[in-house]
C-alpha cells in the first residue's frame, strides 16, 4: 500500500475563498478535489490518500501551530510521498507548499512534490531535490499539471531513478541553486591543478562565481540638516546588559529598538554586545562607540540637526544570510520611515 | 634546511596494562597518563576514552585535536615554546604516529563570563555515518581526554592547560616504547630544483584575536607578528599550534603539523613547481586598512620570495574573508598569479551570495561546499564527552537523537569538507 498525503489551501479543500483564509489544519482521511483526480489516475496500484487542508492565512500568522498540527498528522499517516498544490501564481500558497515541501523532506525524508509556475514567490523556499512542477499561471493549466503529478507518482512507484530523473528534466521548474556535490579529487589537489593551468597559460576556471554584491546607493538628504530628526541604527548588536530580549549573537533573524531619550551617554556596564563577528570588548568598555549617543548629543545642542529619534534600532550582522539581513533592514526602514526620521546613521563593524 | 621523519602508523589502539607500540598496535595504561598530567589537571577532572576509525561513536565539545610528535633525545622539542622554552624547529629527527590523535573534549568552566566571540562553538566529531566526511579526524584513532573543570578554574587557566595536556600527551605517546614497529623515513626540505619550474609560495591565513580565538607561532600568538615566512619542516616539527575553538572553521593543530596543501606542495615539489615555503599571515583584523594592510605585506613578502604563483588557504569566514581577498587582491596585483580557497555559504536553499567578499582579481577559486545546506544528522551508537550539544548558542540537543543541522556542527567542517572532495555547484 502506497501512502500519498496531499496538502492544499481552503480554497482547493472546497471549505471557502478568502473568507475562509484563517482556516486551521484539517486531517481528511481521503482525497479532496484535485487530490481526486490525481488519486484516479494512479488507481491501478494500491494508493491511500488523505489530505491536510489549511487557509492561507493561518498558515503564515500561525506557521508554528500549524507545522505542529501538520507534524502530528505526518507521524499518525507515515506518507510514503507528500504533495502540496499545485500553487500556479498564488504566492502566499506558493509560499506554503514549498515550505512545507522543503520541511517535510528535510524531517521525514520521503519524496516531495509541489507545483507553481516561474514567477510564485515560493521558488525562494525550494529546498534541494524536492520536485517542482512546471505550471502555468493560472489554474488554467491544471489539467496538464495534474497529468504530470500523477506521472511522477507513477514513476516514483516504480522506483525507476533514470525515469525519475527525466521527469525531473522535463517537467519540473529549473531553480539555479548551489549545493554540495562529491568530487574524487581533494581541494588540495584541484587548487593545485588549477594554478599550475593559471602559471602555465592554459585555460583554467574558478569553481566560485563572483556574484556583485546588490549595491544600494546611500540616499542624499531630502531636506535641511537643521531640521532634520536622526536615528541610530547598528549591526554591531548592542543591546542593554543582560540582552533582555535574547538577540542572537550570530546568524541573527531580529531587531530591537531601545530607548534612548533620557540618557547622554551609554555607560559601560548597562549595555553590552552580543555579535561573534568582532572584537566586542572596545564596545562592551564604552558602548557609545558603536552607537555614538554621546558624539549625537552634542551635535543635537549645537542645533547641527533637530533632534535625535528616542530609540536606536540594533541588529546582529554577523552569521546570516543576505536575504534575512535584508528582511531585517527592510523592517527596520518602515519603522522608521513611519516615526518621521529623516536621516540614519548606521554603523557597522 | 631539513627535517628527517620517522612515521608511525598503527592498526589498533588500546587499553593495556602499559603504554607502548607492539608492531602497529598502541596499547594505553591510563594510569601513566594520569601521572603525567598530574600537575597541569588541578581542578580538572580527565576521563580518558578511545576511538578508532569507522567506529559508530560520536565526539562531542571537541576543542582541539594534537599529533603525536617528538623529537629524537638530544634535540629541541616539538610544539615549542609550550610547556617548553622556545628553541628552533624543522631540522634533526622526528618521530610521529601519523594517525592518532590527542583529542581534548571539555566545556569552559565559566562560559557566561566569555563575550560572544571569545565563547567555543560546539564542535561534534563523527566516527562513522554521514557526519564522518564532514569531521577533521574521523578517518584517525583517537586518544580523548575529556576534560571536566570545577567552576574555580578561570576560563583562562583552562584555555592554557588543554593545550598544554594535550601536547604533553602528544609528545610522550610519540615517544612510547617501540617494538617490532617500523616507521617509514619522510624527508621534509625543500632541494634546489631546476629554474624553468614556477615558483609557488602557500599562503597560510590564520584566525588570531583574542583568547579562545587565536594561533600561535613559537607559542606566541599570531596576532601580535606581522607576515612571516614558514618552512615546511617548521610546520611539520608543531611550531603552529591552534588556541582557536571556532570549532567548524578552525585548523586544529594537528593539521597545522600535517597540513595537507603543504604535503601536496611538498610531493609536487622539483616535479611541476618550485615550492618555496608558506607565508604565516592572519585574519580578522579591526580595521578594512589593516585587512588591506596585510594583504600587501603579504604580497611584497611572497614578491621578494620570489614567487611567481600562490596558493591561499585561511582559517575562518565572515570577517576573515575581507583580510583574505585583500591579500589575493594584493598578490594578483603584484603580479602572482593566485588560487584560493574558501567554503561557500549559498543558504539552505542554495540561492545566497557564495561569499561575502569576491573581488574580480579573485578569478582562480576552489569551492569546498556549501556549509550552510542542512543535512539529517542521525545518532551514533555512543556518544564521548557529554550528553548536550549546543546547536550555536540558539538551543541545546541531546546529541543520541537525530537532529537538521548544516556542516558546521562538525569539528574542523571546513578544512574536513575540502579533503573529503567536496565543491558546491548549480543544481537545479
Amino acid at each position: 500500500m502506497i501512502k500519498v498525503l496531499h496538502y492544499v489551501n481552503q480554497f482547493f479543500a472546497g471549505i471557502g475563498g478568502e473568507d475562509k483564509a484563517g482556516h486551521e489544519v484539517l486531517f481528511l482521511p481521503h482525497a479532496v478535489g484535485v487530490g481526486a483526480v490525481i488519486e484516479n489516475a494512479v488507481k491501478v496500484h494500491p494508493i491511500e490518500y488523505a489530505t491536510i487542508a489549511c487557509g492561507d492565512n493561518y498558515f503564515h500568522e500561525e506557521e508554528e501551530k500549524a507545522l505542529q498540527a501538520i507534524r502530528a498528522s505526518i507521524d499518525r499517516f507515515q506518507p510514503d510521498f507528500f504533495l502540496a498544490g499545485p500553487a500556479f501564481n498564488a504566492g502566499r500558497y506558493g509560499l506554503a507548499c514549498a515550505k512545507l515541501c522543503s520541511w517535510v523532506q528535510d524531517n521525514w525524508r520521503i519524496p516531495a512534490i509541489t507545483g507553481m509556475h516561474e514567477g510564485n514567490p515560493g521558488i525562494r523556499e525550494v529546498g534541494r531535490r524536492l520536485f517542482v512542477i512546471q505550471t502555468g499561471s493560472s489554474a488554467a493549466s491544471m489539467p496538464e499539471t495534474l497529468k504530470c503529478f500523477s506521472l511522477l507518482i507513477e514513476r516514483l512507484i516504480s522506483r525507476d531513478t533514470k525515469a525519475i530523473e527525466d521527469f525531473r528534466a522535463e517537467y519540473c521548474l529549473p531553480i539555479p541553486r548551489r549545493f554540495t556535490v562529491k568530487t574524487d579529487t581533494p581541494d588540495y589537489v584541484r587548487a593545485v591543478d588549477l594554478l599550475l593551468a593559471k602559471l602555465n597559460g592554459q585555460p583554467y576556471e574558478s569553481e566560485i562565481p563572483r556574484i556583485e554584491a546588490q549595491q544600494d546607493p546611500i540616499p542624499n538628504l531630502t531636506g535641511r540638516l537643521k531640521d532634520a530628526t536622526v536615528a541610530l541604527v547598528t549591526e554591531g548588536g548592542l543591546v542593554p546588559k543582560g540582552n533582555p530580549d535574547r538577540l542572537e549573537s550570530s546568524r541573527g533573524t531580529k531587531y530591537f529598538k531601545y530607548a534612548i531619550g533620557d540618557r547622554d551617554d551609554l555607560k559601560r556596564g548597562e549595555f553590552q554586545a552580543m555579535h561573534t563577528g568582532y572584537d566586542t570588548s572596545t564596545v562592551d568598555e564604552d558602548p557609545d562607540r558603536i552607537v555614538p549617543l554621546d558624539a549625537m548629543r552634542v551635535l543635537e545642542k549645537a542645533e547641527r540637526f533637530k533632534k535625535l529619534h528616542d530609540h536606536y534600532f540594533v541588529t546582529t550582522g554577523t552569521g546570516a544570510m543576505p536575504s534575512k539581513m535584508a528582511e531585517i533592514g527592510a523592517g527596520i526602514a518602515d519603522e522608521l520611515a513611519g516615526s518621521g526620521i529623516n536621516a540614519v546613521i548606521l554603523t557597522a563593524t | 634546511m631539513e627535517l628527517e621523519l620517522f612515521d608511525y602508523s598503527i592498526d589498533e589502539l588500546r587499553w593495556g596494562e602499559r603504554t607502548a607500540l607492539t608492531g602497529k598496535s598502541l596499547s594505553v595504561h591510563a594510569p601513566d597518563l594520569r601521572e603525567l598530567l598530574k600537575d597541569l589537571s588541578h581542578d580538572i577532572h580527565v576521563d580518558y576514552e578511545i576511538a578508532r576509525p569507522g567506529e559508530s561513536k560520536r565526539i562531542v565539545h571537541v576543542l582541539d585535536t594534537v599529533l603525536p610528535i617528538a623529537k629524537l633525545p638530544g634535540h629541541a622539542t616539538t610544539f615549542p615554546g609550550f610547556d617548553s622554552p622556545a628553541q628552533l624547529v624543522g631540522t634533526g629527527k622526528t618521530n610521529r604516529i601519523r594517525n592518532l590523535l590527542v583529542t581534548v573534549t571539555g566545556r569552559f568552566p565559566n562560559v557566561e563570563a566569555l563575550t560572544p566571540i571569545e565563547k567555543p562553538r560546539e564542535g561534534i566529531l563523527d566516527m562513522g555515518g554521514v557526519g564522518a566526511p564532514f569531521s577533521y579526524g574521523s578517518d584517525c584513532f583517537h586518544l580523548i581526554l575529556s576534560l571536566t573543570p570545577a567552576s574555580s578554574v578561570s576560563n583562562a587557566t583552562f584555555d592554557q592547560s588543554l593545550r598544554n595536556m594535550a601536547i604533553r600527551c602528544a609528545r610522550y605517546l610519540a615517544q612510547v616504547e617501540k617494538t617490532n614497529s617500523e616507521s617509514e623515513k619522510q624527508v621534509i626540505s625543500l632541494k634546489p630544483v631546476s629554474e624553468h619550474l614556477p615558483t609557488v609560495v602557500l599562503i597560510y591565513q590564520v584566525q588570531s584575536q583574542l583568547c579562545c580565538a587565536r594561533t600561535f607561532y613559537y607559542a606566541e600568538e599570531v596576532s601580535k607578528t606581522l607576515p612571516t615566512f614558514v618552512h615546511p619542516a617548521e610546520f611539520f616539527d608543531g611550531a603552529v599550534v591552534s588556541g582557536n575553538y571556532k570549532s567548524e572553521r578552525k585548523i586544529p593543530t594537528s593539521q597545522h603539523c600535517a597540513n595537507p596543501f603543504i604535503a601536496e606542495l611538498l610531493e609536487r615539489h622539483g616535479k611541476s613547481m618550485n615550492f618555496l615555503g608558506a607565508i604565516l599571515s592572519r585574519g580578522y583584523n579591526d580595521s578594512f586598512e589593516q585587512k588591506k594592510k596585510m594583504g600587501l605585506w603579504v604580497a611584497r613578502l611572497a614578491r621578494n620570495l620570489g614567487a611567481e604563483g600562490a596558493i591561499a588557504i585561511m582559517e575562518g569566514t565572515g570577517n576573515g574573508t575581507v583580510d583574505f581577498m585583500q591579500t589575493v587582491k594584493a598578490c594578483e596585483d603584484e603580479g602572482i598569479k593566485t588560487v584560493a580557497v574558501l567554503h561557500e555559504s549559498n543558504g539552505p536553499k542554495g540561492y545566497e551570495r557564495p561569499l561575502v567578499d569576491h573581488p574580480k582579481e579573485a578569478d582562480g577559486m576552489i569551492s569546498r561546499g556549501n556549509v550552510s545546506e542542512r543535512m539529517y544528522i542521525p545518532p551514533l551508537a555512543t556518544v564521548i564527552g557529554g550528553s548536550e550539544i549546543d546547536l550555536h548558542l540558539k538551543a541545546s540537543h541531546d546529541p543520541r537523537l537525530p537532529f537538521l543541522f548544516d556542516p558546521t556542527i562538525f569539528f574542523g567542517s571546513y578544512g574536513k569538507m575540502g579533503s573529503s572532495g567536496f565543491r558546491a555547484e548549480y543544481e537545479n
